[in-house]
């Protein structure tokens, strides 16, 4: 019978504190034995004096004391956090920034590692969400096992003076932003992400934008651009594009427009306009053998659409500046107002 | 247990929670064991899970507001434990701060606005 109280003791005793283990198993025994007296006085009195106490005796004294693991529970501290209520502002901050960090700087080494490698272009792309989630994986881990650490073993009002909200005051409060000061984060999230893409394509897969003609299972492929006049281009819109990257990490940053901001943005905007523009009226820019691969095809009509001075090709030149300008427009408008 | 039930439930034993060490305190003005410490918090209608009851003797005279020692005079070792000087002015202080608390939420639920005037709640 004894036995029982024993291994329980035991069980306990593996979840407890090495320290404290012998002490607390010690004291644990007295009171379950105390118990154990009182219900054996009990049943005496009500079954008669030669009541033998039972293994059921011993097991409901066990069993109003709970699973070994939740009695071995509530002797360890209350605070058992991976990272506590203190440190838990100051973690999401970290790992947003360290993320931001380490997300930024696997996408610019992976793009150029792709610009400059021969591989086919498929499989170079999938580097970059590969490269991406196994870094954000280790950077996430890393942030969370220093701040575990120092759960576990910081003394705890050093822990409380590391507290974020400590020296709040509500002097420091930020006004609320306007609705047309908040800074979309899915539309410029969307942006960095082609404008992303637009820079690995044009830069490194230029002849992927091309007319692809099945026929009689060959696939023909006919580069839309001359590659070579497009590269002139691009040295230009390439610095245009990163910096459009630039702005729209610090717009994610910041939140809310403000007038460099905004300025910044038309500065970017206008600057492609110029670029589309110098490119579309130049002739050169398309491969000279597109029109010959285009006869007699389903993309003939591209021909009649793109050709410089038709409607369509005007419409598209007058689509494209009204949007810029009209961008350009409501963001001085906006700029304006807020001041 | 229906949802209504469990929420009362919960919030009950959150009231009770709070009030724990309050009630130890009080009963340990003499020395008393694990056991009878039970007995006597009971008897008076204060129910006490025992895995909670222990862990938190301990954890009070960590604090140092008990003190506790093995007496072997008995037909088993036993631990006992008892206020001490500093155990004895913490629960002075809680005492005036239960008092207080019990005054302002007696008033609060006697009346609609706490001014003493109105009927009572339905």
């Amino acid at each position: 019978m004894k036995d029982w109280i024993d291994r329980y003791l035991y069980a306990v005793g593996q979840k407890l504190p090495r320290l404290q283990r012998e002490d607390i198993k010690k004291e644990l025994k007295s009171i379950i034995l105390d118990d154990l007296d009182e219900r054996i006085a009990n049943q005496k009195l009500q079954k008669g004096e030669d009541y033998e106490a039972t293994e059921e005796d011993v097991f409901a004294i066990l069993e109003s004391f709970g699973s070994p693991d939740e009695v071995a529970a509530k002797y360890k501290p209350n605070n058992r956090y991976l990272i506590g209520p203190e440190l838990y502002e100051l973690y999401c901050l970290l790992l947003y920034i360290v993320l931001g960090a380490v997300a930024l700087g696997i996408s610019i080494a992976t793009t150029i590692d792709i610009l400059s490698s021969q591989g086919p272009f498929i499989e170079q792309l999938f580097k970059l969400p590969m490269n991406l989630i196994s870094a954000a994986v280790s950077a996430v881990g890393s942030v969370t096992i220093i701040f575990a650490l120092i759960q576990r073993f910081g003394k705890e009002e050093g822990i409380k003076g590391i507290d974020l909200n400590k020296n709040w005051s509500p002097r420091n409060l930020e006004p609320v932003p306007v609705s047309y000061e908040v800074i979309k984060m899915p539309d410029t999230i969307a942006a960095i992400c082609f404008t992303i893409i637009a820079l690995i394509i044009f830069n490194r897969f230029p002849h992927i934008i091309a007319m692809y003609n099945v026929s009689e299972g060959i696939t023909s492929v006919t580069p839309i651009f001359n590659l070579d006049v497009l590269a002139g281009y691009m040295k230009y819109m390439n610095i245009l594009w990163i910096g459009a990257v630039l702005l729209n990490i610090y717009k994610l940053k910041v939140g809310k427009w403000n007038t460099v901001l905004r300025l910044s943005e038309i500065v970017i905007d206008l600057g492609v306009l110029i670029i589309v523009l110098m490119m579309t009226g130049n002739p050169a820019i398309l491969n000279p053998s597109i029109k010959d691969a285009a006869v007699g095809t389903e993309m003939e009509f591209l021909m009649k659409l793109g050709g410089i001075g038709t409607v369509s090709f005007r419409i598209f030149i007058a689509v494209i500046l009204l949007f810029t300008v009209f961008e350009a427009a409501k963001h001085i408008y906006y700029s304006i107002k807020s001041h | 247990m229906s949802n209504l039930e469990e929420i009362v439930s919960n919030l009950t034993m959150e009231l009770r929670r709070g009030t724990l060490v309050l009630c130890v305190l009080s009963q340990l003005e003499k020395e008393q064991y694990g056991y009878s410490l039970v007995q006597s918090l009971t008897e008076r209608g204060m129910i006490i899970d025992q895995s909670t009851l222990y862990p938190l003797l301990r954890r009070l005279e960590k604090q140092g507001l008990l003190d506790s020692n093995w007496s072997l005079d008995e037909s088993r070792p036993r631990r006992y434990y008892v206020l001490n000087e500093k155990g004895r002015r913490v629960l002075n202080s809680l005492i005036e701060e239960w008092t207080d608390m019990n005054n302002t939420i007696t008033k609060l639920l006697e009346t609609k606005n706490g001014d003493g005037d109105n009927e009572r709640l339905d």
